[in-house]
C-alpha cells in the first residue's frame, strides 16, 4: 500500500523528467506510461483504503475514500489525455517544433503529478502548494502556442487564479488559527489531526475560512462569478489544450459548517483539489 | 466610566508597522511610475521583514528570523530586481494607465479598506504573537492590493498588486500563524517565488507580442 501510494506520487514527476530528456516519440510513450501506471495503482488502492478506512506514507500522504473518489478519474483522464495528445499532437518540423513537443508533454506530465499530488499529500498547506504548482505549469501550456490568443488568455488565467489562490492562502491561514485553540500554536496542518479535533474549533473562524476557501479556491474552478478566466482560457489556446479529455480536480475547503443541533463544527474529509484544464 | 487601557509599546511598534504596509500599498495605488511601484513593493517587504524580525525578538521564536530572512532576499531583493531588469529592457512607456481617475480609485481604495477593517474587528481573533488589529490592517492591505490589479490596465502593475497582497497575507500569518512550521513558511515562500517567475515569464510575452505593457488590447477574448 505504501509502494503503491509512493508510486502514485512520483509517476507523474518521473514521466515530466523523461519528456524533457527524451525526444517527442519516447515521450509519447513515457507520458502514456505515467498515465497507466498512475491509473493502475490507483485502482490497486481501492480495496486497501476501503478495507482500512485511509491510506498513509507517514505524515506526507494521506489518502481517504473521499479523495480517493477523485483520484481515479484524474488518473483516468491523465491516461486518456496522453493516449489522445499522442495522436493529436503534431508539432512543426524542426527546433521549434523538437522545442513544442518537449515543453508539451513535460507540462502536461507536470501538470497532471501536481494535480494527482493535490489528491494525496496530508496537509492543508501543501494542497495549496500544489495546486499552485498546477496554475504556474497550466498557464505555460495555455501560452504553449505563442499566439496572441494564447497569450492573452494565459495573462487572464495566471492573473485571476493567483489572486483567487491568494484568498485560499488566507483562508488556510484562517483554518490554522481555527486549530490553534486545540493543538497549540505550532502544527502541522494534517489532515487526521484537524479531523480529529475539529469539533474543538472556533466555529466563526471556521465559516470565515470557508467563505473564503469557496471564493479562493473556486476562482481556481471556475465558479460563477470569479470564472471570467475560463471562456477565455479554452477558447483562446491553440491545438495544446484542444484535447477533449477534462481533468477536474476539486480543492474543497476541508470544512463545512454543520449547523447540528449541538452546534458543533465538524470538519468533512473532503481535501481533493478541483481544477479544469480544457 | 471605564477607560480602555493603552496598548503596550510591543502593540504600538507592531500596530505601527501594519499601517506603514497599509499605507505603502496606498502608496503604490497612487504611484503613477512602474519602477516608483516597485520600489515600494520592495519598501513595503523590508516592513515586513522588520515586523517579522521584530517578532522574533520579542518572542523568542528562531525560526521567523530563517523565514524573515528568506523573505527579504526573494521579496526584496530579487523579485523586484528582475522586475527593474524586465522595464530597463523594455523600451516602452513605463507609467502605468489606469481605467479611472486616481481620486475615484483611492476613495474607493479607502472604503474597501475601511470595510476590510470593521469586518475583520468583528471577528474574535485569538492571538499571542502580534495584536489582532495587525491582521484587520492586513485584510485591508490585501484588499487594497487586490484594488491595484483591478484598475491598473497594465501588466507590471497588476503583477505588483499580487505581490503586494502576498505581503498582505504575510503580516496575517504573523499575527494569528506565526508557530506555523518553518517548512510549511518555506513551500510558500517558494511557491511564491515561482509564481514571480512564471509573472515575470508571462510580462515577457506579453510585451514581445503586444509591444507594450498595457492590457487595454486585452479584448480579443471575450468568453
Amino acid at each position: 500500500m505504501q509502494i503503491a501510494m509512493i508510486g502514485l506520487a512520483t509517476a507523474g514527476l518521473v514521466a515530466a523528467i523523461a519528456a524533457w530528456l527524451f525526444p517527442e516519440r519516447p515521450s509519447k510513450f513515457v507520458t502514456i506510461g505515467g498515465g497507466a501506471v498512475s491509473l493502475v495503482l490507483a485502482v490497486s488502492l481501492i480495496s486497501k483504503v476501503s478495507d482500512a478506512g485511509h491510506a498513509s506514507v507517514g505524515t506526507l500522504l494521506y489518502l481517504d475514500p473521499l479523495s480517493l473518489v477523485f483520484l481515479i478519474p484524474t488518473c483516468f483522464l491523465y491516461l486518456a489525455t496522453a493516449i489522445f495528445s499522442a495522436g493529436y499532437v503534431r508539432p512543426l518540423a524542426g527546433r521549434a517544433g523538437v522545442r513544442y513537443a518537449r515543453h508539451f508533454y513535460a507540462g502536461l506530465n507536470l501538470f497532471c503529478w501536481a494535480m494527482i499530488a493535490a489528491l494525496i499529500v496530508n496537509g492543508l498547506a501543501l494542497v495549496w502548494v500544489a495546486i499552485e504548482i498546477t496554475t504556474v505549469v497550466s498557464v505555460l501550456l495555455v501560452a504553449i502556442d505563442n499566439n496572441d490568443g494564447a497569450a492573452e488568455a494565459a495573462w487572464k488565467y495566471l492573473l485571476i487564479a493567483s489572486l483567487g489562490l491568494g484568498i485560499g492562502l488566507i483562508a488556510t491561514i484562517f483554518i490554522y488559527a481555527a486549530g490553534s485553540h486545540a493543538l497549540g500554536s505550532s502544527y502541522s496542518l494534517s489532515f487526521n489531526l484537524l479531523l480529529a479535533n475539529a469539533t474543538k474549533f472556533p466555529a466563526q473562524v471556521v465559516r470565515l475560512a470557508f467563505v473564503l476557501a469557496v471564493i479562493g479556491y473556486g476562482t481556481k474552478v471556475g465558479f460563477f462569478p470569479v470564472h471570467t478566466w475560463l471562456p477565455d482560457a479554452h477558447s483562446g489556446v491553440g491545438l495544446a489544450l484542444r484535447i477533449s479529455s477534462v481533468c477536474q480536480l476539486l480543492c474543497d475547503t476541508a470544512i463545512l459548517p454543520d449547523n447540528r443541533k449541538d452546534r458543533r463544527q465538524r470538519i468533512s474529509p473532503r481535501c481533493p483539489a478541483y481544477i479544469r484544464l480544457g | 466610566m471605564m477607560q480602555a487601557p493603552a496598548p503596550s509599546s510591543f502593540a504600538g511598534i507592531s500596530d505601527l508597522i501594519a499601517v506603514l504596509v497599509l499605507l505603502s500599498a496606498f502608496a503604490m495605488f497612487r504611484a503613477q511610475l512602474l519602477r516608483s511601484q516597485v520600489r515600494l513593493y520592495a519598501g513595503q517587504s523590508v516592513l515586513v521583514g522588520i515586523l517579522t524580525g521584530f517578532l522574533a525578538a520579542t518572542h523568542h521564536i528562531a525560526e521567523l528570523y530563517v523565514f524573515g530572512a528568506i523573505s527579504i532576499i526573494l521579496k526584496v531583493v530579487i523579485v523586484p530586481s528582475v522586475i527593474i531588469r524586465f522595464l530597463d529592457r523594455s523600451e516602452t512607456n513605463l507609467s502605468s494607465s489606469t481605467s479611472m481617475g486616481i481620486a475615484s480609485m483611492t476613495l474607493i481604495a479607502i472604503g474597501v479598506a475601511v470595510v476590510g477593517l470593521f469586518t475583520m474587528d468583528s471577528i474574535h481573533f485569538e492571538s499571542t504573537a502580534l495584536p489582532t488589529t495587525a491582521l484587520a490592517i492586513s485584510v485591508a492591505t490585501v484588499l487594497v492590493a487586490f484594488l491595484l490589479a483591478i484598475f491598473r490596465s497594465d501588466v507590471v502593475s497588476q503583477a505588483i498588486g499580487f505581490l503586494s497582497m502576498e505581503n498582505g497575507v504575510s503580516v496575517a500569518s504573523l499575527v494569528v500563524a506565526s508557530g506555523i512550521p518553518l517548512v510549511i513558511d518555506i513551500a510558500f515562500l517558494f511557491d511564491l517565488l515561482v509564481a514571480a517567475i512564471v509573472f515575470g515569464l508571462m510580462m515577457r510575452v506579453h510585451h514581445a507580442r503586444a509591444k507594450t505593457l498595457s492590457t487595454e488590447l486585452l479584448d480579443r477574448l471575450k468568453g
